[in-house]
């Protein structure tokens, strides 16, 4: 064999080593490069689907789902996000909807109406569904009805009603 | 060279100019209470005629909702139509809100968007029932104070050429609670205030077809104010 051709065999098998030893190694989850950072789209929030759930006090650190929970958010936060429009926000809010306080999760059900996405009323009755207190499954079966419901049609043009 | 100095010059007044112009756009409400709205309306269905004109059979009402959003974009595309918004959508985080006595559309940092005082009006029962405790000397919540009053809200478009087409009231007992700060020695203290409609009822026309709602109004209002005592 031509010292070239073993050359290249070998600088291909190098470049191979190289390729793998850097596909192998775990992948850095960035934040959207319009996301500024400590914003609160910038906290990181569970999946689509997935509301924080409490944790036990007995259940130690190492084992829980999330090892850095984001921040819970407050009343005011949640209805500021109830008034956005991306994916972020909307995870954001669902996932207090599983918060110790029961006003944040009031707070939290009531920016999911506001944010108005059909795709939400699932996750507010699963919510629902483990939830004990009569009046609050109540709130959330009106609030999951309420996104299932289509906004009142626009019809713009000649003034009909006068 | 001469000409290219002042061609830069020109360049950068404008620039100031309408940096300047901008800037004065920008007009920040700190005072400002953030409303929501969830209403469910029930809409007359057309109804229809038997083959030998008898009867006449009318369907179930159609269910249709509005949240502040759905009622934000009529408003942008009612402004629109007036010519005094230059796009059919407010920007993603803008805010329904009442600002003393005018209702407004803001950002997220509460820079005013627009006024939309002359479609949308709220006005007040003659009699609030109070509960709590006041301090005589300030006028302020001792911490709290809950008041009952009657509001209502008119929704009017009808008169904008090329609007939505909406007209609406909806009233009910509002539940107004207040809480303020003790002031500190320079007179500034916090205050709270939290509005809940929750059983509001009302009708209107959309497009020409009537209906009638039902829904709840939220208002939220946090600032800092100052307050004098009287001179002793």
């Amino acid at each position: 064999m031509r010292p070239k051709i073993i050359f290249v065999v070998l600088l291909l098998g190098a470049v191979a080593l190289v390729l793998e030893f850097f596909r192998s190694k775990p992948a850095v989850a960035l934040p959207p490069a319009d996301v500024k950072p400590g914003s609160d789209a910038a906290k990181t929030y569970p999946p689509l689907g997935v509301a924080r759930m409490p944790v036990p006090p007995s259940m130690p650190a190492a084992i829980t789902s999330n090892p850095s929970p984001a921040p819970a958010l407050t009343a005011d936060e949640l209805e500021a996000l109830g008034m956005k429009h991306d994916a972020d926000s909307l995870r954001a809010i669902l996932a207090e909807l599983m918060n110790p306080d029961p006003e944040i999760r009031a707070a939290a059900r009531k920016a999911a109406v506001q944010f108005g996405d059909r795709a939400a009323a699932q996750e507010l009755r699963e919510v629902a569904a483990r939830t004990e207190d009569v009046d609050e499954k109540r709130a959330l079966l009106e609030a999951a009805d309420f996104l299932e419901l289509p906004p009142l049609e626009i019809r713009t043009g000649t003034n009909a009603a006068r | 060279m001469k000409h290219l100095s002042q061609s830069l010059l020109v360049a950068v007044v404008a620039a100031f100019s309408l940096a300047a112009a901008n800037v004065q756009a920008q007009v920040k409400l700190d005072d400002i209470s953030t409303i929501t709205v969830a209403f469910k309306l029930q809409l007359q269905s057309p109804g229809f005629n038997s083959k030998d004109g008898s009867v006449r059979t009318f369907d179930k009402p159609v269910v249709q909702v509005i949240n502040t959003k759905n009622l934000l974009d009529r408003l942008a595309l009612d402004k629109q139509a007036q010519g005094l918004y230059d796009s059919d959508k407010f920007p993603s985080g803008s805010k329904l809100a009442l600002s003393g006595s005018q209702v407004v559309v803001v950002r997220g940092n509460n820079d005013l968007i627009v006024d939309v005082s002359d479609i949308i009006t709220f006005s007040g029962g003659a009699n609030d029932i109070l509960s709590g405790t006041t301090n005589n000397t300030t006028g302020l919540a001792d911490p709290k104070i809950s008041e009952l009053v009657l509001v209502r809200l008119d929704f009017d478009d009808t008169f904008i050429e090329g609007s939505t087409n909406l007209r609406f009231f909806i009233q009910g007992l509002d539940a107004i609670k207040t809480q303020d700060s003790n002031p500190g020695n320079n007179g500034n203290y916090n205050e709270k205030t939290s509005d809940h409609v929750k059983n509001a009822a009302g009708e209107g026309q959309s497009g020409g077809t009537p209906f009638v709602m039902t829904g709840s109004i939220e208002g939220n209002r946090n600032v800092t104010l100052n307050v004098q005592p009287p001179p002793v």
